[in-house]
């Protein structure tokens, strides 16, 4: 249940690691798992001044907003056969304008809700699904 | 027609009773034992949903069955029609005994994220329930163990070595 001002780790290798929702893009109030957000990056990883211009380009700043996929709640979702699974932080993965992962990697357990709602980019760099 | 007979045959018969009488008769007749309609269906709909003995683990006098701080292997099926199962193992954290809806939440530790998930038991799409390892007798002294969400301790230490085991189990068979 991520809505305004709710916080999320960032799971990939896009270099930020804490984002801010500031609008839930399906006009809801909250976003679940699976939804897409659009966040401000809060904390990011120092880019390394060495890095060549391109691979610098890709990675993400503090204060930049992007859209998002939240891919854990805290607040337990419900599974349509009944059964509930909640996770103990919000965690979600940068996109780009295509709505395809930003970052080429994903780092932890995602949701299964992610196939159910056709992100199948995201479910196939996802160590693991629960 | 039989209503009116059997209501002037009535009136006919003698309708005194003495005091005598009248306690024999509140003894001999044997009433139903009054039983509540929803104790009733909610054992019927347990009875039903029941068959392959899953009521019998979460029984409270079952030493051998789930409680609180149990390591429990869950096998759901994927889908209401489908064959394919998904397996979820953790330590059982919490027991919600409502008859047939009746539900249990396993924690575990999957990456380095807590995840927990609550299931039905009587949810035709859990397949099998399964214990792997019973609760430490001295540590536990609570129904609900939320508190492990803060304090894990080393409670969550030894689900992979369990999870191999079952794993090589599995494959053996």
């Amino acid at each position: 249940m991520i809505g305004l001002k709710g916080t999320l780790n960032v799971i990939d290798n896009s270099g930020a690691i804490v984002a801010e929702c500031i609008r839930v893009m399906s006009g809801a109030r909250f976003a679940r798992a699976g939804d897409e957000i659009v966040c401000v990056v809060k904390r990011a990883r120092p880019i390394n001044p060495n890095l060549t211009g391109q691979a610098a380009s890709q990675k993400v700043k503090k204060g930049d907003v992007k859209h998002a996929l939240v891919v854990r709640t805290k607040k337990e979702m419900a599974r349509p056969d009944g059964r509930y699974i909640r996770f103990d932080d919000n965690a979600c993965i940068l996109l780009n304008t295509k709505k395809e992962p930003l970052g080429t990697r994903v780092l932890g357990v995602v949701a299964a809700e992610l196939r159910q709602k056709n992100w199948m980019k995201a479910v196939s760099l996802a160590p693991r699904i629960v | 027609m039989n209503f009116f007979k059997s209501l002037t045959t009535r009136l006919q018969q003698p309708t005194t009773v003495n005091a005598f009488q009248l306690s024999t008769r509140s003894a001999s007749t044997t009433t139903k034992p009054k039983q509540n309609v929803m104790e009733l269906i909610t054992a019927q709909q347990i009875q039903k949903a029941n068959h392959d003995g899953r009521s019998e683990l979460f029984s409270r006098k079952n030493a051998e069955g789930v409680r609180p701080g149990s390591v429990v292997l869950v096998e759901t099926f994927n889908g209401p029609g489908e064959k394919t199962t998904s397996t979820f193992m953790g330590v059982c954290i919490a027991i919600r005994r409502k008859g047939i809806d009746t539900s249990f939440t396993l924690r575990n530790i999957v990456m380095r994220v807590g995840v927990e998930q609550r299931f039905s038991l009587y949810s035709p799409l859990v397949k099998n329930v399964k214990v792997l390892q019973k609760p430490s007798e001295l540590r536990i002294r609570r129904a609900k163990l939320f508190y492990l969400r803060d304090q894990p301790g080393k409670t969550f230490n030894s689900l992979q070595s369990l999870w191999k085991q079952e794993q090589l189990e599995k494959q053996q068979k």
